[in-house]
């Protein structure tokens, strides 16, 4: 793929037939391409590493990483030790902040080692790193498992945020993947007693459980129970 | 006016590419109304290619898409009467696409999206070399819609495909793997599926 501009190629004792013309492109180029190239496929994306070493230094960037697709890989590759070449991969996008890979580090955290403080970090993080689906989670989690007043308000305007976003569906998609016949060791809280809201413009102060019309609900505080019963919904056990 | 206040003005007029004549409202291309608008002819800049030929682009073709040029237009590095912008490493076929790449998206830029990405499919419908060679130069003027462009078609390339295709697509004569390095690259490779 040799270019016919002239531009800065090296010159000296180098034999021109060994050099590599991927090299008469800056690094950040690769580095682009090989990002979107993980996006898109990990597969795609090892390949190109092993192909050259220029390939293999710019697919190799923390860029690249932070946007390498989790799509395919296997949650009980966050569970279990890897092989070090898995687990490194894993870990170097976890420190890149790709948000994917740390949603489903929290996830294991939370649902198979039980450790809720941990999970939740991780799934703060994602979130802020800008997963909708960590989030969503996030504020179901907090809404299930806080008495705390200030905790549950916090899960109730973050649900608020993504259901104002129309992104609810997609998020209980997205989960409802993961839990479907399968088992998982810990299961968030069930608030069973009904978080009432005492506002006078609250016009089902009680539950939702009789409301057959969400459409017609507008208390943030009604949707987000009813989006708890939902979310709750998902974990099914044999 | 401003050279800010222009490119709104002809934004708006793009949108809407109509004006009226006798009384009823007919397509106009921007340009003319900016024309009749402005009373002058629309601002050209001179680019010259690595081969020293010259080409003569509207300003707010090349403004629209090009970082570097619209900086070199702002700050006032170029002057309209007497400069022409070397690009010693842009040659002249390449260019000239350049060229009409811009120069397409900023007079079609309300067109429907399938027609505009058959057009880009038709655009990018060149060789490994010329592919490296648009690349290079829509790095170097920082035009941004071409680069991603460009990189999906590379993305798509690489897609699905096997080591040594990889390597035959990009011309990958020396990888620079020793061959004890090379066994433990297919070694290594995660299986995650």
């Amino acid at each position: 793929m040799a270019g016919s501009s002239k531009t800065n190629r090296k010159k000296g004792n180098v034999p021109i037939e060994h050099e590599c013309q991927l090299n008469l492109l800056p690094r950040d180029i690769w580095v682009r391409i090989a990002a979107k190239v993980a996006s898109n496929s990990i597969h795609d994306l090892f390949n190109m590493q092993v192909s050259c070493k220029v390939f293999l230094d710019a697919a190799s960037s923390e860029a690249v990483y932070q946007h390498a697709t989790m799509r395919v890989i296997l949650l009980v590759s966050f569970l279990f030790y890897l092989d070090r070449s898995k687990r490194r991969f894993l870990d170097h996008c976890i420190e890149a902040e790709n948000a994917d890979a740390i949603l489903r580090l929290g996830l294991t955290e939370y649902f198979w080692i039980a450790c809720r403080g941990i999970a939740m970090e991780l799934l703060a993080r994602a979130s802020t790193e800008g997963s909708v689906e960590a989030g969503y989670l996030f504020a179901m989690l907090l809404l299930c498992d806080h008495e705390d007043e200030e905790e549950v308000q916090r899960g109730v305007e973050m649900l608020e945020f993504i259901r104002t976003s129309g992104k609810v569906e997609r998020c209980r998609e997205f989960f409802a993947d993961i839990f479907w016949e399968r088992w998982v060791d810990e299961r968030p809280s069930d608030p069973r007693h009904a978080v009432a809201c005492w506002s006078t413009n609250c016009f089902t102060r009680s539950t939702m459980a009789d409301v057959n019309d969400v459409s017609r609900v507008s208390c943030v505080h009604r949707l987000a129970d009813y989006n708890v019963r939902v979310f709750l919904e998902m974990f099914r056990f044999y | 006016m401003t050279q800010l206040d222009r490119l709104s003005v002809y934004h708006w007029l793009n949108a809407w590419c109509i004006k009226p004549v006798g009384g009823a409202l007919v397509r106009q291309e921007p340009e003319y109304i900016l024309l009749a608008l402005m009373g002058s002819p629309l601002k050209k800049i001179m680019l010259c290619s690595s081969e020293k030929e010259i080409f003569s682009v509207e300003e707010q073709v090349m403004v629209q898409h090009s970082v570097i040029i619209n900086n070199m237009i702002e700050d006032g590095s170029y002057n309209h009467e007497e400069s022409k912008i070397p690009l010693d490493c842009v040659d002249s076929k390449t260019l000239k696409k350049v060229i009409d790449y811009c120069t397409h998206h900023t007079h079609h830029h309300n067109d429907n999206q399938e027609d505009l990405e058959a057009w880009d499919a038709q655009f990018l419908n060149v060789d490994s070399n010329g592919l490296y060679d648009l690349l290079m130069a829509a790095n170097y003027l920082e035009i941004r819609n071409l680069l991603d462009l460009i990189y999906g078609t590379i993305k798509n390339m690489i897609k699905g495909k096997k080591i040594d295709e990889i390597r035959r697509i990009f011309n990958i004569k020396d990888h620079g793997f020793t061959p004890e390095e090379e066994e433990q690259n297919r070694k290594e490779y995660p299986h995650f599926y």
